[in-house]
């Protein structure tokens, strides 16, 4: 039954990792927390482009290797899709 | 947007209508009402405000709410009751601006992409898709490095954050009207696909645009209020409800109405904004369309 019920909530999981990754720019500006956040806002305040573009690349990654990993969860937990893919 | 001479298209008499069978419910009303207001204090900002916005008192600085300031000062003695009326101005407007023409946009590239198809249709919904796997706030701020701060960048920068929302919908919702009989029998009467995608499809499909567009300027209100919290929004001493609650971080415990009353006043405006755009779709009946996205 578990696995069953599980298989949204981890496609929605892993989506979500980007998300999560970008609220944390806010709430790394809240309370002053030294992060990827915080360091894009303060690069973008300075107009610091290239610092802008390695942030941005490392959120991309994040948001790429979440999918990939949702993805890995569900086939190894739904066989249909593992089967699909074989 | 199609004019109709004679007698205005289905989807806008549906609309019409539904807007004011929103207004049924308990709920709708309640939200509905917030909303009117909250547009009027807007127009009116000029004559409710009991102070002007950008006078300083530094004799005044930080009072708690009191007579005559009903919700205290800030840091530089100006009134924060003011200030939450013309911020209504500069939050409304820019957000609504910004999904207009997100809407516009949106609408005209997922009607395109969904009508024309082939290889056109796979690189606009790659773009578009590439933006929808950021969150919102990213999107907006990477922009508005792009443009510089300002309120003019806030407005295209939330446009293009939801850019994708209205193509993905407006693209769903054509796909799904192009293969109707209606649409077949206009084909075959020699229509062209200008006047196939004006008059038959983008009528049919406003609907639930329109009502994600309502929902939209809730999250459009939030992420303005983001960006003038990052100070990338509005510029001091225009008053915005992000930075107003930005500049009361510092004195969080100090004197905390600064950052309160514009919080209260952004969760409200958002609330009565969701809640009456659920109702406007339980009163258009379009939750599946909305869904099947």
């Amino acid at each position: 039954m578990l696995p069953h019920a599980l298989l949204p909530v981890v496609t929605i999981g892993a989506l979500r990792i980007g998300w999560i990754l970008g609220g944390a720019v806010t709430v790394e500006f809240v309370f002053g927390r030294p992060g990827l956040g915080s360091l894009l806002i303060r690069a973008l305040g300075q107009r610091d482009y290239p610092v802008v573009q390695g942030c941005l690349l490392m959120l991309a990654l994040a948001v790429m290797l979440g999918t990939l990993i949702g993805d890995l969860a569900q086939a190894s937990m739904d066989p249909r899709v593992r089967e699909s893919k074989s | 947007m199609i004019e109709h001479k004679k007698k205005p298209s289905l989807s806008q008499r549906l609309a019409s209508l539904s807007v004011i069978r929103a207004f049924g419910s308990k709920l709708g009303k309640v939200s509905g009402g917030m909303m009117i207001l909250l547009v009027l204090v807007a127009i009116f900002a000029p004559w409710i405000a009991p102070f002007d916005y950008a006078s300083q008192n530094l004799l005044n600085a930080n009072v708690a709410p009191s007579w005559p300031h009903l919700l205290g000062t800030d840091e530089f003695g100006r009134d924060v009751l003011s200030r939450l009326i013309y911020g209504a101005r500069t939050s409304l407007s820019v957000s609504a601006t910004a999904i207009v023409i997100s809407i516009s946009a949106g609408m005209t590239l997922g009607a395109a992409a969904g009508y024309f198809g082939g290889t056109f249709e796979r690189v606009v919904m790659t773009v578009v898709d590439l933006t929808w796997s950021f969150p919102d706030i990213l999107i907006a701020l990477i922009f508005v490095a792009i443009l510089g701060p300002g309120l003019t960048s806030t407005m295209f920068a939330i446009a293009i954050a939801y850019l994708a929302q209205f193509t993905r919908l407006t693209r769903a919702q054509i796909v799904r009207l192009k293969n109707e009989t209606f649409i077949e029998a206009t084909i075959n009467l020699g229509a062209k696909p200008s006047h196939i995608l004006l008059r038959h499809l983008l009528p049919n499909a406003l609907a639930p645009v329109i009502v994600v567009g309502m929902l939209a300027i809730g999250d459009g209100i939030v992420l303005e209020a983001t960006l003038g919290f990052f100070g990338l929004g509005a510029q001091p001493p225009t008053p915005s409800w992000g930075a107003m609650m930005s500049s009361g971080t510092a004195q969080l415990f100090l004197s905390p109405w600064v950052i309160i009353f514009p919080g209260v006043v952004v969760a409200i405006t958002v609330i009565s904004v969701n809640l009456f755009g659920d109702e406007l779709i339980r009163a258009l009946d379009i939750r599946e369309r909305i869904k099947e996205d």
